[in-house]
């Protein structure tokens, strides 16, 4: 491994630990914010975070060590299935308030980069790991996103806010009848 | 080897980096807004990244060069955010 790569590596790894204990600060801290009828969604994505948190804490050690065998695979495999299941029912039991095209856009951006790697290990022979670990830095900033668009639709203020609108846009009506 | 001029700049690059995402965290939510904020989020991100590569020793690449282009880039983009809301 060249030091580049390595460097790359570490700080892609150093983004996604600082952004998942930034999101899990947020979410916790919005959790008791909120108020009881309004708090739907944000403690699954709070324990997906810390999810995210400790597969990464793994996946660092995986990458780094090389260990790619054996139970330690599995379980990392067993995680990474857990946590997009959970991601998915989520985000479908909040579907009206979540960004669709955040949402689609990271399953398409993985695969993309996924295969592009393959692509680069079948016709040219040249193994490209690192972006695997791209891929997952690029998945953690759009799940990041996703949850703050999430949490913007469903914030208090927002939702007075619609109201209001909702209020003057029937009084324009009533005016103009 | 670790000196001490190194030192304080990580820590100062990794805590301003923190700061500056940290903030722009509690703007998307407060204004209720995620673009106008984005430079900050970019720049605090190339920070982090750049107190990596310093750490290791691999600056003067093209990485590194990229990166500082994108920390500018977003600096004319902050100041075009400015000039834009404050143009008369």
């Amino acid at each position: 491994m060249t030091e580049l790569i390595r460097g790359i590596a570490i700080s892609n790894y150093l983004i996604q630990y600082i952004l998942l204990i930034l999101l899990v600060g947020i979410l916790i801290t919005e959790y008791y914010k909120r108020k009881k009828d309004n708090r739907k969604g944000v403690l699954a994505f709070l324990l997906l975070s810390m999810g995210i948190t400790i597969f990464i804490i793994f996946d660092t050690y995986r990458f780094f060590i090389g260990y790619n065998k054996g139970i330690f695979l599995t379980v990392l495999m067993g995680m990474n299935i857990v946590l997009l299941s959970f991601f998915v029912v989520n985000c479908v039991s909040v579907w009206g308030k979540i960004n669709k095209k955040l949402f689609f856009i990271i399953p398409v951006f993985v695969t993309g980069i996924i295969i592009f790697e393959q692509m680069f290990k079948w016709f040219l022979d040249i193994s490209l790991e690192i972006l695997n670990t791209v891929a997952m830095g690029g998945a953690t900033i759009l799940f990041y996103f996703l949850v703050f668009k999430f949490l913007i639709t469903t914030s208090e203020r927002g939702i007075e806010s619609r109201k209001m609108l909702r209020r003057s846009a029937s009084l324009k009506k009533v005016l103009k009848q | 080897m670790i000196n001490l001029s190194l030192i304080i700049y990580l820590a100062t690059t990794l805590f301003s980096a923190i700061i500056l995402i940290w903030i722009t965290n509690l703007a998307f939510i407060e204004k209720r807004k995620i673009f106008p904020f984005l430079p900050f989020f970019i720049i605090g991100l190339a920070f982090c990244v750049n107190a990596t590569l310093v750490f290791f020793k691999i600056y003067l690449n093209w990485v590194w060069l990229f990166l500082e282009s994108i920390v500018f880039i977003m600096l004319v983009w902050i100041l075009m955010l400015i000039n834009s809301r404050y143009a008369k």
